[in-house]
């Protein structure tokens, strides 16, 4: 090769000072940018600036487990940053009448939270952005199920949206349970009055619904964000207080944030 | 010459194209191959050429450029401060891509902490969210991946590949 060729630990430094996408792009530009977009240097920018914190209070993981910086972006790529519960703020959540704390064998925390009954629901949960890859776009989830018992979660959307710094950078709504065809029809023999008088209050287009996930929970998307370099706080929530419908069954897991593909 | 004297030291380097340079010796200094060189050669004489056998004239003319004034800019307590940065956005300012690669390779070459870090920062920025066919072009570079090892690559990394900016 003439020697108009960079060497690799030259291409990682740039590569490592542009974004995470743009390092997975370079992969394909040569089999020599590969090499050097598997370098660590680049990697260990993109990781969030207190990984080795997070990675220990996790517990499951210990750093000795990933053979490279790459593998364990990837790993906060999957698996994510969760606030169990016990972390969120829950309105009313410390009066047992409306919500009780319970384990769940299948919950990652030592406790779930689950709503009895309650008219004004409020969840948030807040999160450094230097807990989190910089220059990257984040998706928050809230994490939940429903029991058995569950009712009054689909009549009125919830109001969900995320903050950065005192910033809103996402709203948007989105129903609490999926809507079963058949509850559905008996629920407007029942609420059909209700709901026509619901209508007016909320808007019904563009609303977010339930998604299933491979762990057995379900999420609804609280919003999206840009992560850029600097540390800010950002707050998620999800909010149902302008029905005032009373409500029950819901159990939350978390917030969980992970990277938007 | 006189030992009082404070006349400049002046250090002579040669280019592969074969120009002779003549650099007031702090700006040489910034050149870590340089002052390598007289490290190791502490008797050199001081009319010493210093050969540059990987940078021709063009690129060591605008090194020698943003290193002089750097040190300047160091020796009036400037480092960090606006007029830094309004210098170095102007420095790049009319500079293609070309220029930039055939900078930052002598860069490289000469190993000039400062300035690499001022030029691997700019061409990141020119990189950001472009195609992998601009990077090729940026860089001068072939494909030499099969297709199917183009496939596999470009499976692990899908997501990555949507909305790019026109080259």
């Amino acid at each position: 090769m003439e020697m108009n060729k960079l060497p690799e630990g030259c291409v990682s430094t740039i590569i490592s000072l542009t974004s995470p996408e743009d390092a997975c792009r370079s992969s394909l530009v040569s089999s020599s940018f590969r090499s050097a977009v598997e370098s660590d240097v680049v990697w260990e920018r993109f990781l969030p600036s207190d990984y080795q914190d997070t990675i220990s209070r996790s517990g499951e993981n210990n750093l000795k487990n990933f053979s490279s910086k790459k593998e364990l972006f990837l790993h906060f790529c999957n698996a994510v940053l969760i606030d169990g519960a016990r972390e969120l703020s829950i309105t009313w959540s410390d009066n047992p009448e409306f919500w009780i704390w319970k384990s769940s064998p299948d919950s990652r925390f030592a406790e779930v939270a689950e709503l009895k009954s309650v008219s004004k629901l409020e969840i948030e949960g807040k999160i450094r952005t230097q807990k989190l890859s910089p220059n990257t776009r984040y998706g928050a989830y809230l994490i939940m199920k429903t029991n058995s018992g569950a009712y009054g979660l689909d009549l009125v959307p919830a109001e969900t949206s995320v903050e950065v710094g005192s910033q809103s950078v996402s709203s948007n709504k989105a129903y609490l349970t999926n809507q079963d065809a058949k509850k559905q029809q008996m629920e407007c023999l029942f609420y059909s009055n209700r709901r026509q008088m619901l209508k007016p209050r909320v808007l019904d287009s563009g609303i977010n619904g339930v998604t299933e996930r491979k762990d057995g929970w379900m999420e609804i998307e609280v919003g999206e964000f840009f992560n850029g370099e600097s540390d800010e706080m950002v707050k998620m929530s999800v909010r149902e207080i302008k029905g005032y419908q009373l409500k029950g069954g819901l159990v939350i897991e978390g917030i969980e944030v992970r990277p938007k593909k | 010459m006189s030992k009082l004297g404070q006349a400049k030291r002046i250090i002579f380097l040669k280019t592969a194209d074969g120009q002779l340079f003549e650099v007031d010796e702090p700006v040489a200094m910034e050149f870590e191959i340089v002052k390598s060189f007289f490290d190791e050669n502490e008797d050199a004489a001081d009319d010493t050429v210093v050969p540059l056998p990987n940078v021709s004239a063009e690129p060591l003319a605008g090194i020698i450029e943003f290193c002089k004034a750097h040190v300047e800019f160091r020796a009036n307590g400037a480092a960090g401060k606006d007029e830094v940065k309004k210098f170095n956005a102007e420095y790049i300012k009319e500079k293609s891509n070309e220029q930039l690669k055939e900078l930052i390779l002598a860069a490289n070459y000469l190993n000039i902490k400062e300035m690499l870090d001022f030029l691997t920062e700019t061409i990141a920025n020119r990189l950001k969210n472009k195609s992998v066919e601009y990077v090729r072009a940026f860089f001068g570079i072939e494909n030499d991946f099969t297709p199917q090892e183009e496939e596999a690559v470009r499976k692990e990394y899908e997501w990555a590949f949507e909305g790019v900016d026109e080259d």
